[in-house]
């Protein structure tokens, strides 16, 4: 009896123990066991964050319809976990997904890891001339010999404005008319003093600083031998105005992507927001969905040039057992108008892939923005996206921008002084990452600095 | 006992507790002395790994932004221990204290902030802290005070947020666990105080406290941890700032981490380093605390001391036994 017991805890506890080894091993069964199954049919996996997922599936269809053996299953979770998961999975050689999204700001140092598949083997290389540039060369790793990611979406930044709020506060309303009056930085100034006097209940802008950030918007923050460039056409003079602004009490001084900021887009007390084109999305679904007709787009102020705010790409895994099929879900979605116009109708994420622009629906006038044909301004700023050159502390610099100009206001300083503390604070914050990058740079062998 | 024979004897005891040990191997240990070897390294995760000695340790402590980090930290985490400590102690001894019906239902109100979701607090508290729609400053202009902006300005006030969410949050918790405390304690205590006509101010000082006295050893550790791990609500507060907000006001040594990896960056060996220094110092904030609250004239350490000083006496004796038979 005695003996009958031990053998069952025994039997229990090695169950245990295979169920755990299950778990670690049971990406690979699913991609073995579909590939070997008799009918051809292969599943592959996609993993990414919302709402990336209803945007591949609202472009399933057609992809089904060209490719009725592929069978897709979604691994979604929230954009953190996602890259996490990723990165550990990458890290140990097995249980990524087959298509994984990638965001931005993790190009610079997934473009050099072997972990992923090169594209090119696929022959990607034959849609350069097909992606806005700008995003395309981000992808090709340092040493230019491989490419890793391919682009899905472009951001272009443009300017977002309350119609109703500029009117009362006198303000032309037509987007031509509000570019001119803000064609410089003392017509910006111009127009926060107009819907600042409507009472002080009404600001231009959440911060000032988010117009400084435009500058940088393309993340060009170093040159190739990692020096740090700060210094644009006009950043002094943007500068000031930001520095006037806070003076006169035209900006909140809230994050804006706070929860106060939203509340103010909604009810009109901010009349003036610039950012990537996706923004659009969020005010129709979620932070103003009666505002139709009471926003508008317009491009950025004082004609600094074409802007990208956000993005992201799609890898393959080298681990993956099925890149063949991976990479026809990829081409598909990525590199046909059909696909990524699917996507796009779907969650608002602006192809990187021109050819979809000759779509009719980029024609049309858009009713929430009072029937402005956004989708064409936005074509059109995506094709005028400038290449440059991107590294790993792009995203850290980024983050210092808001703080070290508020530092900044708060302390007096002139537009010289808060432009060095920026550059002070970006090297503070991104030393080590600076490291790493030289570091990735050797690997690739194409460091020849210090 | 031979280990063989402790298999042999113990053999179904061990595989009883087996599935803890192998599991805290894998997902305890390793992870532990992997981020140690890890911490020598620098490694974003994807690429080789490559060695540099004790570079990271270095570049940590030459980091501006570590010693703010710190500084923050320790700022945060001293001055919101005077609420926790004493709001705690007031709460417990007035809810056991027969004064107040309901129990239950207020240790459940007061241990809810431990319990909820730190990020949909922070949101709360986000917009309560707001600059021009935030409930606090509607307040503060109620009674004609200027509009503060507590999340923004020159960083500094953003502690103040911090600090009365990390309170609002231990509060509760230090209240349980010491009116646990305070019901373990007998009471026959408390009546012979109240006979020889001590008042309550005096049970609470002179009773109450010395006897729980190792229970709120307890929770300062625990909150010191608390404190050392501290991310979600100043992350939060500074719309998900890495570097802290402005001025770094808000950077915690939690935060400073995780902007390195895995979150806010992929530099793995440098957070490592980094998780070590903050261990190391959460071990020597405990021994501190430990050593500087022991007292000498408690009756336990003294009897702890002399059970001690027997065995050694014992252990002696019995070597000395031992040599002389050998001999």
């Amino acid at each position: 009896m005695k003996k009958m017991k031990q053998m069952v805890s025994l039997a229990m506890v090695s169950a245990m123990a295979a169920g755990m080894i299950g778990c670690g091993s049971s990406g690979d069964t699913v991609s073995n066991g579909a590939s070997g199954s008799s009918d051809d049919t292969v599943t592959i996996t996609v993993g990414g964050w919302p709402s990336g997922d209803d945007a591949f599936k609202a472009a399933e269809e057609g992809f089904h319809e060209l490719y009725p053996n592929i069978e897709i299953e979604y691994v979604f979770t929230d954009t953190t976990s996602h890259h996490q998961n990723l990165q550990t999975s990458l890290a140990a050689g097995s249980g990524a997904p087959d298509v994984a999204m990638v965001e931005g700001a993790y190009v610079a140092q997934y473009r050099n890891s072997a972990a992923l598949a090169d594209l090119n083997q696929f022959g990607a290389s034959d849609y350069a001339s097909d992606f806005v540039s700008f995003k395309w060369d981000q992808c090709i790793s340092d040493d230019g010999s491989a490419m890793r990611l391919i682009p899905w979406d472009v951001g272009p930044a443009t300017a977002f404005y309350r119609t109703d709020v500029f009117e009362e506060a006198g303000l032309p309303t037509d987007p031509e008319e509000v570019e001119e009056l803000m064609s410089t930085w003392d017509g910006v100034l111009q127009a926060a003093e107009a819907v600042g006097a409507i009472d002080d209940n009404h600001w231009f802008m959440a911060d000032g600083s988010y117009l400084y950030q435009l500058l940088f918007q393309n993340r060009d923050y170093y040159d190739e031998d990692l020096n740090l460039q700060l210094e644009r056409d006009g950043d002094l003079d943007c500068l000031n105005t930001i520095i006037k602004m806070r003076e006169e009490g035209l900006d909140m001084q809230v994050d804006m992507w706070s929860t106060e900021a939203y509340a103010a887009y909604a009810d009109g007390s901010i009349a003036y927001v610039p950012n990537g084109c996706w923004f659009g999305g969020f005010l129709k679904t979620d932070i103003d969905p009666n505002g139709a007709g009471h926003w508008a787009v317009c491009n950025l102020p004082a004609n600094i040039g074409a802007k990208n705010w956000g993005g992201s790409f799609l890898v393959i895994p080298e681990q993956s057992q099925n890149k063949e099929a991976a990479w026809k879900f990829v081409s598909y979605m990525l590199a046909t108008a059909q696909g990524q116009n699917d996507m796009f109708e779907a969650v608002d994420y602006f192809p990187a892939y021109t050819p979809a622009y000759e779509d009719a629906l980029y024609d049309e006038g858009d009713d929430y923005f009072g029937g402005e044909q956004t989708k064409k301004l936005w074509a059109e700023i995506a094709t005028e996206l400038e290449p440059v050159y991107t590294t790993q502390m792009d995203t850290t610099a980024e983050g210092q921008i808001f703080t070290s100009v508020n530092q900044g206001l708060q302390e007096g300083m002139t537009v010289e002084e808060i432009r060095s503390l920026l550059a002070d604070n970006i090297e503070a914050a991104t030393a080590e990452i600076k490291q790493q990058q030289i570091q990735t740079l050797k690997d690739a062998g194409v460091w020849d600095g210090e | 006992m031979s280990i063989r024979k402790a298999w042999k004897e113990y053999k179904v005891a061990y595989v009883y507790i087996a599935p803890f040990f192998i599991l805290f191997a894998i997902f305890g240990l390793f992870p532990i002395a992997f981020g140690f070897y890890l911490s020598f390294f620098r490694w974003d995760g994807l690429s080789q790994m490559h060695f540099i000695g004790l570079e990271n340790y270095l570049n940590v402590f030459k980091d501006p932004l570590f010693w703010k980090a710190l500084k923050n930290t320790l700022v945060i985490g001293i001055i919101a221990h005077i609420p926790i400590l004493l709001g705690g102690l007031t709460l417990a001894f007035i809810l056991n204290s027969k004064l107040v019906k309901g129990q239950n239902i207020f240790k459940t109100i007061y241990f809810m902030p431990m319990v909820t979701s730190s990020v949909a607090i922070s949101i709360v508290f986000q917009q309560m802290f707001g600059n021009n729609y935030g409930v606090i400053n509607w307040f503060v202009t109620l009674f004609g005070g200027e509009k503060v902006n507590w999340l923004g300005g020159d960083g500094a006030l953003i502690k103040v947020a911090v600090i009365v969410m990390f309170a609002w949050k231990w509060i509760g918790w230090n209240m349980v666990i010491y009116l646990a405390g305070m019901q373990g304690i007998n009471n026959d205590v408390y009546e012979a105080a109240r006979i020889d006509g001590a008042n309550n101010i005096q049970v609470l000082f002179k009773i109450c406290i010395p006897l729980i006295k190792p229970i709120i050893i307890f929770t300062v550790i625990q909150s010191t941890i608390g404190m050392f791990n501290l991310f979600t609500e100043p992350f939060i507060l500074t719309g998900q700032n890495w570097q802290g907000g402005i001025n770094n006001g808000g950077l915690t040594l939690m935060t400073y981490l995780l902007s390195k990896a895995p979150q806010g960056g992929n530099l793995y060996g440098y957070a490592s380093s980094v998780a070590y220094i903050i261990t190391a110092l959460i071990v020597i904030i405990s021994i501190v605390v430990n050593k500087g609250t022991l007292d000498k004239s408690d009756p336990d350490y003294i009897a702890d001391q002399a059970v001690k000083k027997q065995r050694r006496e014992m252990a002696r004796a019995a070597r000395v036994s031992r040599k002389g038979g050998a001999r």
